[in-house]
């Protein structure tokens, strides 16, 4: 005589909805309960009798926001789900566990669960957060809309939990179908429907005071084609103007303090090796770097407060629109959103593509979105170019140069994707669905960590690997030294100074210095090593009166308008960046895309910048 | 300590430290297992990258 069969369960839900709280409060098993996203990714199985006295056995299933599966775990979830995971049962019932805090999101999982049409239980857990927040769900209705039962439960302290086995006991276990489901992946319009049947069930049963209030006024505004669009740019404006208004009297306080400890070291150290290194090694190389920590922090102070708002999101869902149209999918924005930051948690990022042509494409252009490493040398050429007083329409005109320099590299990593994807490959890109989360106010302690980390791994690249570079740079600008009776800069005769001369042919018709020449050679460990190299190489030059001068009016003296926008426009979009190559290769696991990479940026880099410096030439002469 | 050795003594360890730094990951492996990774694109300074902390 065989065992009799004891129905399974599956638990189902999206990440973080309270599964393994459900789970341990069923089976009494002692497994962590975290709050990280994808915390369930094993197999977790445990047993529980019901109120009726029936065994049933339950299968904790990684979290989900559909069936369509994208990674492993989720493919899981859907296999096991559909019947189609070896070595394990159909499922005879299915618990769903929904967030009721964000009814939204798993509404379309549970139209989607319903589809394969197991018995099941919609189990609505944190419905005491709910109703803290002062919203209110109409469960009966919900149950009615969706036509399986709705249990409230509080999963964390138990409550609920009787009525939810009570449920169970209620389904028609053992008529459930034992065979795999023949599920296929719905089509872009099926998506559309499910989203719009979620809509409407979640505007017939529930109110939460945050969608009627604050979200819905403020979307109407900020999603708006036009008005979005307008507000988008205005938001961009406004934090580069203030990246160099705000900015200002922290960096002349530390400018000074640089300047201060330069002269006092210089006074106290006899003239020697060990002088040159710390005065024109480090603190003019460090110091010169260090400087644009102010604006590191208004700048990522402004990314957290929109990233914490909820208005990221919307910025992603106005910039689909627009990468749409150049053939990038709209899962590229945050990829493309991070190289805000460093190119390389961009490209890394870009795993969430699943399209090969999509991801490569979205990496070979994630390197033009202006990193936080370009913003020194951006900052240090504006402000010795640009004046300070300069207006255009009450706007300051160096601010402005600064959005147009990220509007550039935007704007090129747009028509780089068109020409890629439409051009050459000629795709279209797949659909795109994206969850806006509701408005909320910024965390101050949330935000103050994050600038606090952002500060720490500055001020750690400034200490580490940017003042050995800076030490390295002082020894080859150094030596070997001139010869007795030699005139001129001792520079000159140093392994910098004649690499500089020697690749300068190359440069000079794009309008660069030898100086300039050598400061890019640091740069590709890290870009904004330039303006530290340029600090080092021009104290090294100088002779003089020169020789304490900040690095600003020397460059403004020294190099003309032409140069200096030619400067500029290189670091939009020349390769400068080793560990952005190796990345690339490491994601691609193919040395053709890193090639690919730094061959078109190159390209690029010089024709821009030889059509800038020859432009500017032929109207200042 | 002479001036000239002291110099040339931080000279020679900013030259590992930034060859270490650059030292593809299965190299840096092999020479020191437990050394744990920097970040794992070498140059970047973070030892969080997918947390997309770089910079």
């Amino acid at each position: 005589m065989s065992a009799p069969h004891v129905p399974e369960i599956a638990l189902v839900g999206c990440p973080n909805a309270g599964k393994t709280a459900l789970f341990n409060q069923l089976t009494g098993s002692r497994q962590k309960v975290a709050n990280y996203a994808g915390v369930t990714v094993e197999r977790k199985e445990g047993a529980f009798v019901t109120p009726a006295g029936r065994s049933v056995k339950v299968l904790d299933l990684p979290g989900t926001y559909s069936l369509r599966g994208r990674s492993p775990d989720e493919i899981v979830t859907r296999d096991v789900v559909l019947g189609r995971q070896k070595g394990e049962d159909v499922p005879d019932a299915v618990v769903c566990v929904a967030d009721a805090t964000n009814l939204r999101i798993v509404l379309r999982l549970v139209i989607e669960l319903m589809s394969v049409g197991r018995p099941m239980v919609l189990a609505l857990n944190m419905m005491d957060v709910v109703e803290k927040q002062g919203g209110r769900i109409d469960v009966g209705k919900l149950s009615a809309e969706l036509g399986i039962p709705v249990v409230p439960i509080v999963a964390i302290r138990k409550g609920g939990i009787s009525e939810l086995l009570a449920a169970i006991d209620r389904l028609p276990l053992e008529a459930a179908d034992p065979s795999p489901h023949g599920w296929r992946e719905p089509t872009a319009e099926e998506i559309r429907a499910t989203h719009a049947t979620a809509a409407r069930i979640l505007k017939a049963c529930s109110f939460h005071p945050g969608d009627e209030k604050l979200t819905r006024k403020l979307d109407a505004v900020l999603l708006h084609p036009v008005w979005g669009v307008l507000v988008l740019l205005a938001v961009l404006f406004l934090m580069f103007q203030a990246v160099f208004t705000w900015a200002k009297p922290a960096m002349e306080l530390i400018q000074a303090t640089i300047e201060m400890v330069g002269v006092f070291v210089g006074a106290s150290l006899p003239e020697g090796l060990l002088k040159s290194l710390l005065v024109d090694g480090v603190i003019a190389g460090v110091g010169a770097v260090l400087v644009f920590l102010p604006q590191i922090v208004i700048l990522f102070f402004f990314i957290i407060l929109l990233e914490d708002f909820g208005y990221m999101a919307r910025a992603a869902f106005l910039m689909d629109r627009l990468m749409a149209g150049t053939g990038l999918h709209g899962r590229a924005f945050i990829p493309l959103l991070s190289s805000f930051a460093c190119a390389i948690p961009g490209i890394m990022a870009a795993r969430v593509i699943e399209n090969r042509r999509d991801r490569i494409a979205t990496i070979l252009v994630a390197p033009l979105m202006t990193c936080s490493a370009r913003l020194p040398v951006y900052t240090l050429i504006i402000a010795a170019f640009v004046p300070e007083d300069a207006e255009v329409w009450g706007f300051g005109l160096q601010g402005l140069t600064m959005f147009g320099l990220f509007a550039t590299g935007i704007v090129s990593a747009l028509l780089v994707a068109f020409v890629l994807k439409k051009l050459v490959w000629k795709e279209e890109p797949e659909p795109f669905i994206m969850e806006l989360p509701d408005y909320k106010w910024p965390a101050p302690k949330n935000v103050a960590i994050g600038l606090w980390i952002r500060a720490g791994a500055f001020l750690r690249r400034a200490g580490t690997i940017i003042l050995a570079i800076m030490i390295l740079i002082w020894f080859l600008s150094t030596f070997p030294a001139p010869p007795e009776g030699a005139a001129g800069p001792a520079i000159d005769w140093s392994f910098a100074g004649r690499l500089g001369h020697f690749l300068e042919p190359i440069f000079r018709p794009i309008g660069f210095t030898w100086q300039i020449v050598v400061a890019l050679i640091p740069g590709m460990a890290a870009r904004e090593v330039a303006v530290g190299a340029l600090g080092t190489i021009y104290a090294l030059s100088s002779t003089g009166d020169e020789m304490h001068e900040a690095l600003k009016p020397i460059l403004s003296q020294q190099w003309p308008l032409s140069t200096a926008l030619s400067f500029l426009v290189w670091y939009v979009f020349a390769p400068q960046c080793a560990s952005t190559i190796a990345v690339i290769k490491r994601e691609t696991n193919s040395w053709v895309w890193p090639a690919v990479h730094f061959g078109y940026m190159f390209v690029l880099a010089y024709a821009a910048s030889f059509a800038t410096y020859h432009v500017v030439e032929a109207l200042t002469r | 300590m002479n001036e000239t050795v002291l110099v040339f003594g931080v000279v020679l360890g900013a030259a590992a430290f930034v060859l270490w730094r650059f030292l593809p990951a299965n190299l840096k492996a092999r020479i020191a297992p437990n050394a744990g990774s920097s970040c794992s694109s070498g140059g970047c300074g973070s030892k969080d990258c997918d947390g997309g902390s770089c910079h």
